[in-house]
């Protein structure tokens, strides 16, 4: 009975702690400004952030359960990217397209780690997104300029390819007219 | 039987839950319904002499059972629910909870997670007994047995809930449940069987 008192207190303070804990972890979500999601061993998502309902558009309630697979268009893709990140036990990054609630695809840059608990087992992944629309979309203009740059240098390669090959013909030419011409000179002076 | 006299049973049942599941009930009308559902649900307890400010409720408060299946019972006939949708609210109850979130780290597979549901059971009610009764990876199936007096509405609630557990454990989009047995209807027990393909 001495002992009862203190082990309340203890077991008090452990809730609060609790309580507090959750209420951090759900602020520091709600502001880290990366879409951020934890997926348990069979790849079910069990927690997302704020974030990760911004990119996606679902909300926690609708994508909690599902399978991590299903918000990707490349699912084997994913597998695979999952299976490395447990054998390497590293983060693996890979670029996927992500498919959202109105079906729009967006190409994201995909990060994986295992998660393990104090006694080293796997007990899932954490995953972080970072949308590269903007990127994905310079990278094309940029590509698209690099070719328009190229066809031009192409077209202006071969205009001075043509111009050589008449000067070069003139120039030959040139040279059997000033031949006939001293031939000439010579049959005149006979 | 009125939503009053169902309370009042209700109120008979004995034990302790978690506060975190009457958050879940609210955070789940908040969504379906607005702060509107929500408040109408209150003033519905209200008028019956239940005061629920969920709000004030931690998560990990023991408070009696009987107020977390009352918020069930009145939601239920102040939004006209059905079946499907309180087998829905039981569905959706394990994605609010932060408790859950926590200690999904022991599910480390499906069958070490269904053995694992008398303890989880356990972690949640003072009252009741849940029986991990027999897993067949094999044939694909589960089967719980449930020794808690509850009211019907709360056994649908249940089946949903279990069935939510079962989805996050197994790596299957078809899973399902059914309660075969219901102490509501004589049996010694609840027994809801798990099937996934």
């Amino acid at each position: 009975m001495v002992e009862k008192k203190p082990i309340n207190e203890d077991l008090k303070r452990t809730k609060e702690d609790l309580a507090d804990l959750e209420m951090y972890i759900e602020e520091f979500s709600t502001f880290l400004p990366l879409p951020v999601c934890t997926v348990n061993p069979v790849e079910r998502i069990i927690d997302v952030n704020k974030a990760f309902e911004g990119t996606t558009h679902y909300r926690s309630i609708e994508i909690v359960g599902e399978s991590l697979k299903n918000i990707f268009l490349e699912k084997e893709k994913v597998e695979e990217m999952l299976k490395e990140a447990r054998l390497k036990e590293e983060i693996t990054t890979r670029e996927l397209i992500l498919i959202s609630k109105e079906k729009k695809e967006i190409p994201v840059r995909v990060s994986v780690s295992i998660r393990r608990d104090e006694l080293n087992n796997f007990i899932g992944h954490f995953i972080s997104l970072t949308d590269i629309t903007e990127v994905k979309k310079f990278q094309e203009e940029m590509e698209d300029k690099i070719k328009e740059r190229t066809k031009e240098l192409q077209e202006r390669v071969e205009e001075l390819e043509k111009f050589k090959k008449l000067t070069e013909g003139r120039e030959l030419r040139m040279v059997e007219l000033k031949e006939e011409i001293a031939k000439l000179k010579k049959e005149l002076e006979k | 039987m009125s939503l009053k006299e169902e309370i009042e049973k209700t109120m008979r049942i004995k034990g302790k839950g978690i506060g975190a599941a009457v958050q879940t009930h609210f955070h789940y009308i908040q969504e379906r319904k607005g702060e509107e559902g929500v408040k109408k649900v209150q003033e519905r307890l209200k008028e019956l002499g239940y005061s629920v400010d969920f709000e004030k409720i931690k998560a990990t408060e023991r408070v009696p059972l009987s107020l977390s299946y009352m918020v069930v019972l009145a939601a239920r006939e102040v939004f006209d629910w059905e079946d499907k949708d309180i087998f829905d609210m039981g569905n959706n109850a394990p994605k609010y909870s932060f408790i859950i979130k926590m200690i999904m780290k022991y599910f480390l597979s499906t069958k070490k997670a269904f053995q694992e549901t008398p303890k989880y059971w356990r972690k949640h009610y003072d009252v009741g007994e849940l029986e991990a009764h027999q897993f067949s990876e094999e044939k694909k199936y589960m089967i719980s047995r449930l020794r808690h007096q509850c009211p019907p509405t709360i056994c649908t609630f249940y089946g949903g809930y279990f069935l939510r557990i079962a989805q996050y454990v197994i790596k299957s989009d078809k899973v399902s449940i059914e309660e075969t047995k219901c102490i509501n209807k004589g049996d010694p027990y609840h027994e809801f069987v798990t099937k996934w393909e």
